[in-house]
């Protein structure tokens, strides 16, 4: 399961995310981001911290440098 | 240029085709029904005589049309075994649609049965008797006397029964029974039949489901109602008594069967109990249902997105109230949606230019930090925070559109309103445009659809552009990238469209037709 999300923001990270514009206010991006989270608290705090990250991630937020805590 | 976009053209339709021949689209054919095919005049509910009776083997049927509706009643079981509808047509024809037909006397509507088997009730015949706007059906046994009373309506598609069980007898009777909601629901077109579902309410809860695992489900609580459904049309029953469970299953292969049971109750000797039923058969449009009763909207179910689907399909109707097109009214609701999004696109291009400006700058960050590029990213991040630069709204608003298209999607696959809808060349805005080809390729068919092949050329177009107004924010690396995914996206996008209905394909075609002049006139600004 873990794997099948991280294979699948990757793939997004790597092919879709090429075609749109940059829009991320964060680095690393939101997906960057997500990969890490996972990879290193598990699929459920990652996520929830992924989403949490993608809330925060919008038109009233200042952005800059978030890393994987 | 000009040759890749040949390239990217022809590669989609093989990919297409392709896939045509891997995942043949369900063929469009209509099921002929065998057999009795009653030919009756209509009678008018208002002057009501006896209608005329046709004696098919033992089975005596009643055909009674409203104004709506033509129900055939049968005397055995005292049930109805087939609606239909006047106010819709069966696909491509003048017929009335029909929506229930069912075979086996067991499953008629109304049907009621005796859980512990004893007592023929849903298989002996009953004497039946008329009066105005009333069919009455009788039943003496050597206990019990079964009426059933039915009323039909002018002015909406429902019905009503009164269910009285008498105790003739002088000793007092347990009596319990099971009352056939929803069965032989007609859905003439195949890759549709895994539309058709039951959905109830028990015990204020919506329970939604569509096949059964186990041979039969039920659901113990006070049943509110009980719903058989196919993609446009509903056949919803509301008990009025106290329930048991409701219960469904798969009657012989795909037959879905729903209905309820009631607590069983003793009647003293000689007296009687009355349940009340009301059954709408009829299209699941909200408005309407409200009319009838105020819990039957909840019927109606456009998935997670329900909200936003409802929202949609308001403003679709009220441009619908205006230009009187369902097409034309969709091209709108897309303009629309894009002129609301469009600060967003405006504001994501501007600051795209201020990082323009700053590029000198960056390229100046891009030597200095060469071995380090977490660093070097995180020195352009302070580069945009000095110049007050925000790369577009975020995440949030990209993501945000998503539950958009979904509901959008709910809504034009469910709405009835685009059932028989045409537009320019596309006759019947719910279904792919399948436009007839005189020759009859092996793959396809015999017919094309265009309006998808039209969305996938735009989409290669649109990302075309689209590169352009990303310009030098991107790595060469991911320059790459985009030329591979330039073709590979619309193609994917392709197959997903191809069968959907050409409404939903219409939306998206004007959404990117849009896109291409908003990021053109973008792009000439500078």
């Amino acid at each position: 399961m873990k794997f099948v999300v991280i294979y699948a923001l990757k793939f997004y990270r790597n092919y879709l995310s090429a075609l749109k514009i940059r829009c991320c206010r964060f680095y690393p991006s939101c997906s960057e981001y997500a990969i890490g989270s996972i990879e290193k608290h598990g699929i459920f705090l990652g996520g929830v911290k992924s989403i949490w990250r993608l809330i925060r991630c919008n038109p009233f937020s200042r952005g800059g440098y978030d890393p994987v805590q | 240029m000009e040759k890749r976009l040949i390239t990217a053209v022809t590669l989609s339709i093989i990919v297409i085709v392709v896939f045509q021949f891997l995942f043949p689209a369900p063929r469009k054919t209509q099921i002929v029904k065998p057999g009795e095919k009653a030919i009756v005049k209509e009678i008018d509910v208002k002057s009501f005589v006896p209608a005329a009776q046709i004696p098919t083997a033992n089975e005596e049927e009643l055909i009674i049309a409203t104004d709506r509706n033509i129900i055939t009643f049968s005397d055995i079981g005292g049930a109805v075994k087939k609606i239909e509808l006047k106010q819709h047509k069966k696909n491509n024809s003048v017929e009335p649609l029909v929506l229930v037909e069912e075979k086996d006397p067991a499953r008629y509507i109304f049907s009621i049965k005796d859980p512990s088997g004893i007592l023929p009730l849903e298989s002996a015949k009953y004497s039946v008797s008329t009066k105005p706007n009333q069919v009455i059906y009788t039943l003496n046994l050597k206990d019990l006397q079964i009426i059933k009373e039915y009323t039909l309506h002018n002015l909406n598609d429902t019905m009503d029964l009164q269910l009285f069980v008498k105790n003739i007898s002088n000793q007092s009777k347990e009596v319990g029974y099971q009352i056939i909601s929803g069965a032989g629901i007609v859905e003439p077109n195949i890759s549709e039949k895994r539309l058709i579902e039951v959905t109830a309410k028990v015990d204020g809860k919506t329970v939604n489901f569509k096949r059964p695992k186990n041979n039969i489900i039920t659901h113990p609580g006070i049943v509110s109602w009980v719903a058989l459904k196919t993609r446009y049309f509903s056949l919803i029953m509301k008990p009025f008594g106290q329930t048991k469970h409701q219960f469904h299953n798969f009657a012989s292969g795909e037959d879905l069967v729903a209905g309820v049971e009631m607590e069983s109750v003793t009647i003293p000797p000689n007296s009687f109990i009355e349940h009340k039923y009301l059954l709408y058969a009829g299209p699941s449009v909200a408005s309407e249902l409200k009319k009838i009763d105020a819990e039957f909207e909840e019927t109606i179910n456009y998935g997670f997105f329900g909200w936003i689907a409802k929202a949609l399909l308001f403003m679709l109707g009220l441009c619908h109230s205006v230009f009187k097109s369902w097409g034309l009214s969709i091209i709108i609701l897309s303009v629309l949606l894009n002129v609301l999004l469009f600060p967003l696109t405006l504001k994501s291009f501007q600051s795209m230019q201020k990082m323009h400006e700053l590029h000198p700058q960056m390229e100046k960050l891009k030597v200095q930090f060469k071995d380090n590029p977490q660093k070097l990213n995180k020195e352009i991040m302070e580069l945009y925070k000095k110049y007050n630069i925000n790369p577009l709204g975020g995440c949030l608003p990209l993501l945000l559109q998503m539950p958009i298209f979904v509901a959008l999607y709910q809504a034009l696959t469910k709405s009835i309103h685009l059932r028989g809808a045409s537009f320019l060349w596309i006759k019947d805005l719910s279904m792919p445009d399948a436009v007839p080809i005189p020759a009859t390729l092996p793959l396809i068919g015999n017919h094309i659809n265009i309006l998808p092949l039209v969305m996938v050329i735009l989409m290669v177009l649109q990302q075309k552009v689209s590169t352009k107004v990303m310009g030098s924010a991107v790595t060469e690396e991911q320059k790459q990238q985009q030329k591979m995914m330039l073709i590979m996206m619309p193609v994917m996008f392709g197959f997903i469209f191809y069968n959907m209905p050409s409404g939903m394909v219409l939306y998206w075609v004007v959404n990117t037709l849009l896109t291409i002049v908003e990021q053109s006139a973008i792009l000439k600004k500078t």
